[in-house]
């Protein structure tokens, strides 16, 4: 495994907002991880690297290539994470230095992940980032300042940024979610490609679950700081267990294949009743019962984790799309 | 840029001349008779009409303005009403003074507010952080003179380890300019530091917030490394602001601080001119120093978009409509 999870809990204050139970990302895998804005996708993300501010708290284990990172001082980990983590925010604008020239920022990464590097090995290497994130077609990019760039290149450069050490992972958190709709494409196809070619993990997390569908092998979906639902993206989209997990492909106009999209003609989509509670204010037992269409007086007890014979991990109660006899086995 | 020098030196062209004008207007309206001032009130009438025809007093406002300013122009600011001695040369005698005193004391406090406005920003919500915002509270509360008096005593009388009131030119001596511009430098810099301490504080603070931080250790920096490289780069802008805004107080404890020390300045130059009724020299030596302001000024507008190259680049888009 490239990167295993087990037991994650992120503490803000008193409130512990994510806990992860186990997440796993085989080397070269992709994997969506994917829930409504609020879910704790960044935050989970962000724990990963090391990045988040040291006054949140992370307890349990998170290994990369089977060392762990959880507790690391802040120069053991600054050092894995320039070497071996690869990291794409989202919006790309505000994750540049508007004060430093697009071709510094991109050698830096290159130095602080590859050393010992001469400057002439990080000159050359630039280039080479340059084309390979698409760049080497824009006149002096790396001259350029990141407000003279548009958005598209702006996160290619981040990209660039981000693949400098030639990671074993990339995290990409909501990359293309502050771009237009036009050149999404464009970066999903870049961020697709470079993990097929380099064989590198890649750790997608999106609110948008069509984006998702396009780029994992597995999908993960999280809820109220849970993973909910987890599983092959097949499994998970197509036969989706969890209540939330069918509450959101419901409310996505990407998902539904053209004889379903035929049915959905004239009707809105199905938008999940009510929103994201703020942390600490979801209900207890099943945190997404209290806008769960499905929910029944079971969802006020933590719904266990079932797993079925395809590998196919649900927290739900009263799931979707199973058999009588397994909805049993689960409740009792 | 082009624009920004273009407009920057229309401003301080500008400013200049209208400086010159109230300084000139104030100083006549409210010296008095020149001539008699200099004779004392009990000289006669035909002497103190004789001098004033032999200084050009005697001409209109306006004339003598334009003479002193074609003057001040070519380098040629007269000679003092009552020593008689040359402005411009004693005036470029101890402009060196002054503008060591404030340069040092302006490079001092900025480097060491980066440090201290960056040492508390990190710590914000430790007690550190807090000691750092009491010291700043002190430092604006103590006056410069008394911060000089205390050295004085303290490390010229009692300790002996440096000169007070002897001033070494650095062409005489290296070493002997550092020994006796060492503490007014200080004196001086300890109000600044605390000003700018807390701009950059808050810059710093701000900047610790943006997502680029995150990038620059997501590249492998630890906390502190991304706020040495890119932290303090886009804080110090805020520096220059406060750098600007504050010059008129860098001036005024410069004043003081020559008082205090001894030392042969501009400013000590104006408070014994004021004292001697030296009209022209107090007139002269206080353009020389709204002039250095003015120039100061003009620097860190242009240093303004040198750092900011979102700045530079509205400036361009500006000069194409
Ligand atoms: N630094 C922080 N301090 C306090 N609350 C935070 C912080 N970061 C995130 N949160 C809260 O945690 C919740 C989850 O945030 P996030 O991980 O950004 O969700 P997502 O990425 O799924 O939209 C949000 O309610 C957010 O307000
Ligand atoms: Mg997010």
């Amino acid at each position: 495994m490239t990167l295993s999870i087990r037991d994650l809990a992120i503490q803000i204050g008193t409130d512990r907002v994510v806990h992860v139970d186990a997440l796993d990302v085989p080397a070269g895998g992709r994997l969506g991880l994917v829930g409504e804005s609020g879910s704790g996708k960044t935050l989970t993300a962000m724990s990963i690297a090391g990045l988040l501010a040291p006054e949140i708290r992370v307890n349990g284990s998170v290994q990369l290539d089977g060392r762990e990172l959880v507790g690391r001082a802040d120069r053991s980990m600054a050092r894995i994470r320039g070497a071996e983590i690869g990291v794409v925010f989202q919006d790309p604008l505000r994750a540049l230095n508007p004060m430093m020239r697009i071709g510094r920022q991109i050698a830096e990464a290159v130095r602080l992940g590859n050393r010992p590097i001469s400057g002439a090995e990080i000159r050359s290497r630039v280039v080479e980032l340059v084309d390979q994130v698409g760049l080497s077609g824009v006149e002096g990019v790396t001259r350029r300042y990141p407000h003279q760039l548009s958005g598209g290149q702006r996160q290619r450069t981040l990209i660039a940024v981000a693949i400098a050490s030639r990671p074993k992972l990339l995290i990409a958190d909501e990359p293309t979610t502050a771009l237009d709709v036009t050149v999404q494409e464009g970066i999903l196809d870049l961020l697709l490609e470079l993990s097929t070619t380099r064989r590198m993990a890649l750790l997608f997390v999106s609110h948008d679950l069509g984006v998702v569908r396009r780029v994992s092998e597995r999908v993960a979906v999280m809820y109220g700081g849970r993973l909910v639902e987890t599983g092959t993206a097949r499994s998970v989209l197509e036969r989706s267990h969890h209540r939330y997990t069918e509450a959101l492909i419901a409310a996505s106009p990407w998902l539904t294949g053209p004889t379903e999209r035929a049915e959905l003609i004239g009707r809105p989509l199905d938008a999940i009743p009510g929103s994201v509670p703020e942390f600490g204010q979801f209900p207890e037992g099943c945190g997404f019962r209290d806008r769960c269409t499905h929910a029944i007086d079971r969802c006020a007890e933590r719904p266990p984790a079932t797993t079925t014979s395809d590998d196919h991990t649900f927290t739900c109660w009263n799931p979707a799309h199973m058999r009588e006899a397994d909805l049993h086995d689960i409740r009792t | 840029m082009l624009r920004l020098l273009l407009r920057s030196t229309v401003t301080l062209v500008l400013s200049a001349l209208g400086g010159s004008l109230v300084i000139f207007l104030l100083l006549r309206a409210l010296g008095g008779d020149i001539a008699t001032s200099i004779l004392g009130v009990s000289a006669d009438p035909a002497s103190v009409a004789a001098l004033g025809a032999e200084l050009g007093l005697d001409r209109p406002w306006a004339v003598q303005y334009l003479d002193w300013l074609a003057g001040f122009a070519q380098g040629d600011l007269g000679r003092s009403y009552g020593l008689r001695y040359d402005i411009a040369e004693v005036i470029g005698n101890r402009i060196g003074v002054t503008l060591s005193l404030a340069f040092f004391a302006m490079v001092i406090a900025a480097a060491l507010a980066l440090f201290f406005g960056s040492y508390s920003a990190i710590n914000a919500h430790r007690r550190r952080g807090g000691l750092v915002s009491a010291a700043t509270q002190l430092g604006l509360a103590v006056p410069t003179f008394w911060v000089g008096l205390m050295m004085i005593s303290v490390f010229s009388i009692q300790l002996g380890w440096l000169p007070s009131g002897e001033y070494v030119p650095w062409t005489e001596s290296l070493w002997g300019a550092v020994r006796s511009l060492l503490m007014p430098v200080l004196a001086l810099s300890i109000p600044l530091t605390a000003i700018f301490t807390r701009y950059v504080r808050s810059a710093m603070l701000d900047v610790l917030e943006e997502d680029f931080m995150r990038t620059a250790r997501a590249k492998g920096r630890t906390l502190h490394g991304a706020i040495g490289v890119h932290g303090i780069r886009n804080a110090s802008i805020s520096l220059v602001t406060v750098g600007v805004m504050q010059l008129g107080v860098l001036i005024a404890g410069t004043v003081v601080i020559e008082r205090v020390f001894s030392l042969p300045g501009l400013g000590d130059l104006v408070v014994s001119a004021i004292g001697s009724r030296e009209v022209l020299v107090v007139q002269s030596t206080v353009f020389v120093i709204l002039l250095i302001i003015l120039c100061l000024n003009f620097l860190m507008d242009i240093s303004y978009g040198l750092l900011d190259p979102r700045i530079r680049d509205a400036e361009r888009e500006a000069s194409h409509v």
